[in-house]
Order: structure tokens, then C-alpha cells, then sequence
């Protein structure tokens, strides 16, 4: 891991050295005892605080489509910046989607892949116990960092199978009880909206929740609007989510977002063969459609 | 005034007589942690606890609340419901956090009727803390973790027994009441109270908060400000769960001809805070948020309030996604 | 049931008459009459205070009062309806026998009693013209004029037809107690009057600043522009008055989203010297 953060430090050099990038979005030690937060590293003077350790939890592509924001005052002036991000497996698959749907310019981003052992859950902020990988990690199938500009090696996970067996559990269950776990877990929330705002799918310059005109749903959390604006953010994450766990990291009150994000992300794989950020160069899932698309989802939403 | 002694083995009985007031709200252990919850019997009420999650402004100050109903016929308003007559175990520093929020809600024009009223309602009974947790910094804003302000009883909790202090008229007036249940302390617990005090508060790190609001009034240059908030996500847990915030909006819901008027918490942080209808955000960048909520704390409330609005409770320190810490701003304004 | 101690409760209000002031038709003014008349004695304003339009269903605005306290029996109001506003548009849909609420008056005003004896320059630009004319109206009232020294008014909108209260203007421009300077960006064929931006024309007319205030409200960008000029005159930021604006939810002070610096639009303004202002903006935006 030391090792690594040495290779990853000399490449970030190298970078600025040769005055290839303007911004590289990557970690710095936390504040917090055993963390990591993201930073951005503007100058070769900067590198000294890149970290690379298992804390790096967060999902750095969040961070693109504002970094490539046009700034809304026109004087303020505008070049596409160039920005190297240190990513893990799940970093280059967002990054890969961003560029998918247009909302990141695939030529001005660096990726930097690093290998990935996986990262702590940050859910209880500064209760993180030291070698406690999160969920996303233990489940990922795709630790590996995908179209590496630049790869710096080391040892890293191997890919799992995935966290559908939870998922299958759920699924089981009957619907009454479906919906009453759902609604026991959404009901915590304190509509912060951190969860979406720490998610690189959820760049909308104005998201669906926070229209006013019409208003689809009302800030209050209230059990039915909270309800609405988490069916509407996940619906909204189908064949994109990328299972990073951002959203759960990003939530102060531990919500187990995971389950039901999840459970989309495994319905886009099994109905439609999409794993976002791997499978192909096709255009986004929700974008395309095939003859043979499933449709059981609508006509049989309990069988498949 | 003069402390009293309860003594552990009677805490029902001392539950009891809160449970005769009315509504009892006290510290229960749950899945989630310890929350701010109904105590309905008399052996709920834990006393060993980390702070809540939660903010208790939440009690007096909730989410989402119906503030008024409307039809054809007019406006009405709505009266103040699910105000609890005691509220126990709340930490020093949100005590602290209720008695700014106060000055907020009342002051020399307008009462906020809703706030008012369920503040009004509660004997408000704090618990000093025994140990501080890791982000912890209340000695730095005019606290401590045993600071009285805001409550109406500051109790003490040695073990085996509770050590109550009332702080105003009405905490001396329960005390008083209920005098059955309490003895005189010991000069030995006492000592002991003074002793735990002295040594919670000395393990709590200090904070550039004095030196902040002076340090401010110099720091309008945006690059500092972009600086701090560049990894910011514009989201509300810092400030939904800080027990000083208190920006709130309001939401009419219809239901064909009728409806209400909902009030909801909401945050400078939010890119939308200020936008106007023509599409003009007098703070649009994620750096001018930032400075509006590090100022409000710590330049406009001192000049408004005479006081920070920031009790070092932590939570902001540990909810923020991004790990941006008010510590280390302060720090670095005052640098 | 409007209890005072309740200041989120609005009065109920009828309207009783909508006038549509400009050719882009999205400026109206909406006159009230209290469904109880007990409310109009508590709605008793000053010029340049604000109220919350409330209309149900849709939200709540602050709307600057554009008629004079002198006015009887009524409330006036002048609103832009923005596409993408949600109040405005409701309110512009509204129609005359419509009810709706009103809450206020709110907010600190134009300091006229302090400014008895004085020469007034009131400049005013686009629709940010209401209060302004809240306050002309009264001034002009013969029980008040006497009272105050020479007043100057200049107003300035885009083009003729987007120039408010189009009658009471050519009135103002008849009486000999007042020098009503109306200017337009741009004039058509039928405009026969001035034509420029309003800090030239405040350059142009050149009231002078002896023993004199000045009030000005306008867009942003208008104000900007037209300090210089008043400084060049001899105003100072004393005596240059202005109204703000910013989002507001409350109107009282509590919900924290109107402040500039540590100063809040709803209660320690909207009025405030072009000093303050510039105090204000020091530290906050
Ligand atoms: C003291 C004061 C006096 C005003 N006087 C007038 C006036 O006389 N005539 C007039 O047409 N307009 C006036 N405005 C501006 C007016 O309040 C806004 O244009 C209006 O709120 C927009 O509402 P909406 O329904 O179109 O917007 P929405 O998009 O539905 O509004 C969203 C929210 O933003 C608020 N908001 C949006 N834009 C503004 C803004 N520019 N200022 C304040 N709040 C805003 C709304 O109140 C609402 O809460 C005044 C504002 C203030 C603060
Ligand atoms: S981060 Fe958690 S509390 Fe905040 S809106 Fe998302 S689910 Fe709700
Ligand atoms: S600013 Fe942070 S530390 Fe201070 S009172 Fe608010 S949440 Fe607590
Ligand atoms: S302005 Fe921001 S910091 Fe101040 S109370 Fe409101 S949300 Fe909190
Ligand atoms: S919690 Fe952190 S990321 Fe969220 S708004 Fe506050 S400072 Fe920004
Ligand atoms: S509008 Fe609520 S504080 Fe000013």
C-alpha cells in the first residue's frame, strides 16, 4: 500500500512536472481518526499530501462534472480543465459512465488506476474501526480500474461475486414485508441529500427533487415525500449505479441504501446484461432499446 | 444553587415524578444508537450515552411541521402539538445551542409561537458528560461539558449516584417539590463532581474560536473561501445536524381545495438556498456557502448575539461527507 | 382567526382590481380590500416596508407595498410574474373577487421623518419602481408635501411600454411641486421624451446634493452604475438610501435566508444607506 502511494506520488509529479494537468483529484489524510478525505491537488508542491490507504472511500468521479462546470458568471472565463483522478475500480467505472453520458470530456481526464485492497466503511465517521472493509468492497466484482491512463500496480482484491445473495434474501420476501423494510430504513432519513450528492450519477444541474415547477416532491420529510424521493433517486440509478457505496458512506444516518440500489443493479445485469462502467461501449442502459428487451419488470414484477 | 443527591437506586421513583408532569422525553438505547425518544415506564431512561445524533432542537424546532391549514375559507393557524413537558439528558452543549436559539425565536418584535411553546413546555434537565468524544470542542465556544446555560437542571452522573443542580426558578421549583427523593451530597461527591468536571474538560483539545470572529471580518478574499469548500458537496449534514441551525423554508401542500403550510428545516449549504426566481444566486458558488456558514457562526451571530453559534458539539466534524472540519477552517482563518 | 401572536398568519384579502401595466404583460398591479376591515388597522404601513403575498397552494413572496399609507380601504402591490416562478405566476392567474393572504407590513422603511425640511432626489429604474411610488404618492399629498424641501424624480424603464403606473407619471409631470424626469433605454415611434440609462439622465438632470437625501431602487446593475454620478453630485453614502432585495421565507428574521453579512433584508432592512451597504457586502454576500 506504502508502495503504491510512493509509485502514485511520483506518477502525480511526473504529471504536474510535465505540465500535463491543472487538477488531480485524489485523497489526503482525514481529520478524523483513520481516514481519508478527498482533496485536490493543484502543483507539484501539493503531491506531498496524496495519500493512498484503506480509507480511501469516497467516489472521486462525483467530483468531475463540477470540476468541468462552466462557471455561470460568463466573466469569470472557461478552458475545459485537465484532471487526473486516483481511482479505485469503482472511480473508473463511474468516470467511464460520466464520459458515457457526455458529461465529462474523456480526453481531458488522466486516470490513474490504483490497486485497490478495498476501503473502510466511513458510515460511522469518526467510529470507523481500522480494517473494517465495507460492504462495496467485500462484494465488488471489479476492483480492477478500467482504461487506466496510467496504472500503478501492487497487490489488489480479487473481484467477488457480488452481493446479490443479500439482495436474493430480499427479494424473497413477500412484498408486504418488502415494502415495510423499505419503509423502516427510509424513514431514518433527514433528507440532507448527502447521499446524492456524494453519487457521480447524480450530476442533474437541477435534480427532480428540488423542482418547484411542477414539484415532483417537497423538501419536508415527511414519510411519503422521503419515500418519493428516494424511489425517484434510485429508479434514476438503474443500469448506472456502480455499487460504490458512496451514497451509504455519504449518509449520517447509516442508511442501508445499498439493499435497494442493489437490488436495481442486479435487475439491470439479469434483464439486460448492463454492468455500468464494464459492459461495452453501447450507449447507457436507460438510453437503448432492444427487440428482445425484457419487459417483465412491468408485466411480472414479482417473477422474472 | 445548592445541588441535590438521588440516588441511583431510586432513579424509577425520580422517573416517576418526571412521568407526573406529562410527556417524558429521555435518552434510550436503540439499534441506532442512543436516541432522544418517549419514556413510558419507568426503568427506560439510560444514563451512560454518547451525545445523540440528532440535534434535541429537533424537539422544539422538528424537521417538518404543519404550521397552518388552508381551504376556501381562509387561512387557519395550527396549534402547537407534540411538546413534552420534560426533556432529560441532553448534553451541556446542546442546552447551550436551545439558549441561542432562543434569542433566535424570540426577540424584540416577533415570538415564534411553535418554537416558543414547546420550549416553554419543557423542564429541560441536562447530563453533564463524563468523557468527550473524539471531535468534541465545546470549551473553545463558551461551554463546557458541564456548562448550565439552557438548562433548567444540570445533573451529574458519579455512579451510584445523580447529582442534580437546578439553574433556574423552575428547576429549583421541581427539586423543591420532589425533595423526598433527594438527600444532601456528600462534601466527598462533591468533590468528585468538581473533580470529573475539571477532568473531562481538560482532556477536550482547544479550538481557534475567540480569536475567529475578529479574524473574520478580514477574510472576504473568494480564493480562501473556494479553498476550504472546494471538496464541499452542498449537502445538509452539517448543517441539519448542528443544534444551532435553525434556516428553515416553508412548503404549502394541497390536497384538492385545501392544504397546509408546511415549515422545513433547510441549509445555506444547498446551491438553491438563495436563488431567486430570475435565476440570479447571490451565492452560487460552493466558497461563498461555505463563508456564509462559518461567518454566521462565528462573525454575524458574535455581532448580533454577542455570542458564536457554535457549541463544539462535533457532529458536524464527524457527519461531513468530505471530512471538512470547522476546526481546522477556524484554524486556518485565524492563522 | 388571526392571532398576533402568531406572525405566520396571514390577513385575508381580496382582490379587487388588476391592472396590467406594461406591453410584455408581466407586470400587474393587484389591489386588495381586507375581508376584515379590523385588519387594515393593523396593516397600518410606512413607505418602503414589504409584505408576504400568500397564495395557497403555491408559496409566498415578499412584494414591496406600492401603495401609500394614505391610501385608504386598499393595499397595492406591483408584481413581475416570472415563468419559472412559482408564486408569480399563481398570483398573475388570480382574479379580481380572488382571495388570498397578506402578511405584514413587514421590515423598517424609508426614513421620511427624519428627512422633513430636506430636498429629496428619488431615482428609480425597472420595476423596482413600486416602493418609489409608494412613496411619491405620499409625499405629493397636500397634508405632507409641505413638509419637505424640492423633490426630483426620475424613473427609467426599458422601453414606453414597460414604464409603470403610466398615468399617475404624466399627472406627477403636470404639478409644479415636483420635477418628474422620466426616461426610457430605448423609445419608439410615439415617445417623445427622454431617452438613456437612468445614471446618465441622474448626470444630465443634476439635482443638486445641498441639504438634499437621495432614494434609489432599482436592478442591481442600475445601481451600480448610478452611485458615481450621486457621489459626483455631492451625495454620500449617508445620504444615498436604497432597498434591497434577497430570497426570503420568514419576512422576520428567523429563517436565516435574507441576510447580507450580518445584516437581514426582512428586519433590519430592506432599507438601508448606501454606507450600510457597503458595510454589509464587506463580509457577506
Ligand atoms: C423586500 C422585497 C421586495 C420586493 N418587491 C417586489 C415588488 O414590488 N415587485 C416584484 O415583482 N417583486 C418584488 N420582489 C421580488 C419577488 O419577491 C420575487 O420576484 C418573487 O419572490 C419571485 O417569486 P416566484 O414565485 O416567481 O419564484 P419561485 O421560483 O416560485 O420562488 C422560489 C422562492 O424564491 C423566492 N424568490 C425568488 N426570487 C426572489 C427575489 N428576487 N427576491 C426575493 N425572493 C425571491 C420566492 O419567494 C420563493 O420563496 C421583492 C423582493 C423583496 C425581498
Ligand atoms: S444521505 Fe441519508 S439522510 Fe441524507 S438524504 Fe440521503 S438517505 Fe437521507
Ligand atoms: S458548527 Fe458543528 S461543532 Fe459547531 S455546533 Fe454546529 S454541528 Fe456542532
Ligand atoms: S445560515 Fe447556514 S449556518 Fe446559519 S443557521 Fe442557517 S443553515 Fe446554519
Ligand atoms: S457536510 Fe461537508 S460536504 Fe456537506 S455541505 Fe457541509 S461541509 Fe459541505
Ligand atoms: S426572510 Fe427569514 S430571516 Fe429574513
Amino acid at each position: 500500500m506504502q508502495d503504491a502511494e510512493k509509485k502514485m506520488k511520483t506518477a502525480a509529479k511526473k504529471l504536474f512536472d510535465d505540465k500535463k494537468v491543472d487538477v488531480i483529484v485524489g485523497f489526503r489524510k482525514g481529520s478524523r481518526a483513520n481516514s481519508s478525505r478527498p482533496y485536490f491537488a493543484r502543483s507539484a508542491a501539493d503531491v506531498e499530501n496524496l495519500v493512498w490507504n484503506g480509507f480511501c472511500t469516497a467516489n472521486l468521479a462525483a467530483f468531475l462534472p463540477g470540476l468541468f462546470e462552466k462557471p455561470a458568471r460568463p466573466e469569470d472565463g472557461y478552458k475545459p480543465p485537465r484532471i487526473a483522478v486516483i481511482a479505485k475500480g469503482c472511480d473508473s467505472r463511474s468516470v467511464a459512465g460520466l464520459v458515457k453520458e457526455n458529461q465529462v470530456p474523456r480526453a481531458n481526464v488522466i486516470v490513474i488506476g490504483m490497486p485497490c485492497n478495498g476501503m473502510t466503511a466511513a458510515v460511522k465517521g469518526a467510529q470507523v474501526k481500522k480494517d473494517e472493509i465495507g460492504r462495496a468492497c467485500l462484494e465488488c466484482v471489479s476492483p480492477m480500474v478500467k482504461d487506466a491512463d496510467i496504472s500503478i500496480t501492487g497487490e489488489s482484491r480479487k473481484p467477488a461475486k457480488g452481493g446479490y445473495a443479500r439482495v436474493k434474501a430480499f427479494a424473497a420476501k413477500s412484498s408486504e414485508e418488502r415494502w415495510k423494510a423499505f419503509v423502516k430504513e427510509i424513514a431514518k432519513c433527514i433528507r440532507c441529500n448527502a447521499c446524492r450528492e456524494a453519487c457521480p450519477n447524480c450530476y442533474c444541474k437541477v435534480c427532480f427533487a428540488d423542482q418547484k415547477k411542477p414539484a415532483w416532491v417537497s423538501p419536508a420529510n415527511e414519510l411519503s415525500e422521503t419515500i418519493a424521493f428516494h424511489m425517484g433517486r434510485m429508479f434514476h440509478q438503474a443500469g448506472r449505479c456502480v455499487e460504490c457505496d458512496a451514497c451509504v458512506n455519504a449518509c449520517p444516518m447509516g442508511i442501508d441504501l445499498r439493499l435497494f440500489t442493489q437490488k436495481l443493479a442486479q435487475d439491470a445485469h439479469d434483464l439486460f446484461g448492463s454492468v455500468p462502467g464494464i459492459s461495452g461501449d453501447e450507449a447507457p442502459m436507460l438510453n437503448m432499446f432492444k427487440q428482445d428487451d425484457s419487459e417483465c419488470f412491468i408485466t411480472d414484477p414479482e417473477e422474472k | 444553587m445548592q445541588s441535590v443527591a438521588l440516588d441511583i437506586k431510586n432513579l424509577r421513583k425520580f422517573t416517576a415524578a418526571l412521568l407526573k408532569l406529562g410527556t417524558v422525553r429521555g435518552p434510550v438505547h436503540s439499534p441506532a444508537g442512543v436516541v432522544l425518544a418517549d419514556i413510558t415506564t419507568q426503568s427506560d431512561l439510560a444514563l451512560e450515552y454518547e451525545n445523540f445524533k440528532l440535534p434535541p432542537k429537533r424537539e422544539f424546532f422538528p424537521q417538518c411541521e404543519e404550521i397552518t391549514r388552508f381551504d376556501a375559507s381562509g387561512v387557519r393557524e395550527v396549534p402547537v402539538s407534540g411538546a413534552a413537558d420534560v426533556i432529560f439528558g441532553v448534553r451541556p452543549c446542546d442546552a447551550l445551542a436551545l439558549s441561542h436559539l432562543d434569542r433566535v425565536f424570540t426577540d424584540d418584535k416577533y415570538t415564534d409561537p411553535y418554537y416558543s411553546k414547546r420550549r416553554g413546555a419543557a423542564l429541560l434537565i441536562s447530563l453533564a458528560c463524563n468523557k468527550s468524544e473524539a471531535a468534541c470542542f465545546c470549551t473553545s465556544t463558551g461551554g463546557s461539558p458541564s456548562s448550565k446555560q439552557g438548562a433548567d437542571i444540570i445533573g451529574f452522573n458519579l455512579g451510584t449516584v445523580l447529582l442534580l443542580e437546578p439553574v433556574t426558578a423552575r428547576g429549583q421549583a421541581f427539586v423543591k417539590k420532589n425533595k423526598s427523593l433527594f438527600r444532601d451530597p456528600s462534601a466527598k461527591e462533591l468533590q468528585k463532581r468538581e473533580k470529573q468536571e475539571a477532568d473531562v474538560a481538560g482532556q477536550i483539545p482547544g479550538v481557534a474560536v475567540q480569536q475567529a470572529p475578529a479574524a473574520l471580518s478580514g477574510k472576504s478574499d473568494p480564493a480562501f473561501w473556494e479553498s476550504i469548500a472546494e471538496t464541499c458537496l452542498s449537502c445538509g449534514a452539517c448543517t441539519f445536524l448542528c443544534p444551532t441551525c435553525h434556516c428553515f423554508d416553508f412548503n404549502d401542500r394541497t390536497k384538492r381545495d385545501a392544504g397546509s403550510r408546511l415549515r422545513v428545516h433547510d441549509a445555506c449549504m444547498f446551491a438553491s438556498f438563495v436563488r431567486e426566481a430570475s435565476g440570479h444566486n447571490p451565492r452560487g458558488k460552493k466558497g461563498e456557502r461555505m463563508r456564509q456558514r462559518v461567518m454566521h457562526k462565528f462573525s454575524y451571530a458574535p455581532e448580533n448575539f454577542n455570542t458564536v453559534f457554535c457549541v463544539g458539539c462535533g457532529r458536524c466534524v464527524t457527519a461531513c461527507p468530505s471530512n471538512i472540519d470547522i476546526r481546522e477552517t477556524l484554524s486556518k482563518v485565524t492563522a | 382567526m388571526n392571532t398576533a401572536a402568531n406572525p405566520y398568519v396571514p390577513y385575508k384579502v381580496r382582490v379587487e382590481k388588476v391592472t396590467v401595466e406594461n406591453d410584455e404583460k408581466d407586470l400587474k398591479t393587484f389591489r386588495f380590500a381586507f375581508c376584515d376591515k379590523a385588519d387594515e388597522q393593523k396593516f397600518a404601513h410606512k413607505c418602503g416596508q414589504f409584505a408576504m403575498l400568500h397564495v395557497a397552494g403555491a408559496g409566498e413572496i415578499p412584494i414591496g407595498i406600492a401603495s401609500s399609507p394614505l391610501d385608504k380601504g386598499y393595499a397595492e402591490f406591483t408584481v413581475k410574474r416570472y415563468s419559472t416562478g412559482l408564486v408569480t405566476t399563481a398570483l398573475h392567474d388570480m382574479a379580481e373577487g380572488d382571495t388570498m393572504g397578506l402578511r405584514g407590513p413587514l421590515g423598517n422603511s424609508f426614513p421620511l421623518e427624519n428627512l422633513k425640511g430636506k430636498n429629496l432626489l428619488i431615482v428609480g429604474g425597472g420595476f423596482a419602481f413600486t416602493t418609489l411610488r409608494a412613496t411619491i404618492r405620499y409625499l405629493l399629498n397636500d397634508s405632507v408635501r409641505k413638509n419637505y424641501g424640492t423633490i426630483t424624480v426620475i424613473y427609467g424603464a426599458r422601453s414606453p411600454g414597460e414604464l409603470l403606473y403610466k398615468q399617475e407619471l404624466s399627472e406627477w409631470q403636470r404639478r409644479s411641486d415636483v420635477a418628474t424626469h422620466v426616461t426610457v433605454d430605448k423609445g419608439d415611434a410615439s415617445w417623445k421624451g427622454r431617452e438613456g440609462f437612468v445614471p446618465a439622465v441622474v448626470s444630465q438632470v443634476a439635482p443638486s446634493s445641498a441639504n438634499a437625501h437621495c432614494i434609489v431602487c432599482g436592478p442591481p446593475i442600475m445601481l451600480k452604475f448610478t452611485m458615481p454620478p450621486l457621489l459626483q453630485l455631492g451625495f454620500t453614502p449617508e445620504t444615498i438610501i436604497t432597498s434591497q432585495e434577497r430570497r426570503m421565507s420568514c419576512g422576520i428574521g428567523k429563517c436565516g435566508r435574507c441576510n447580507i453579512g450580518p445584516k437581514y433584508v426582512c428586519k433590519d432592512g430592506p432599507v438601508f444607506t448606501y454606507a450600510q451597504m457597503m458595510e454589509m457586502e464587506k463580509t457577506g454576500s
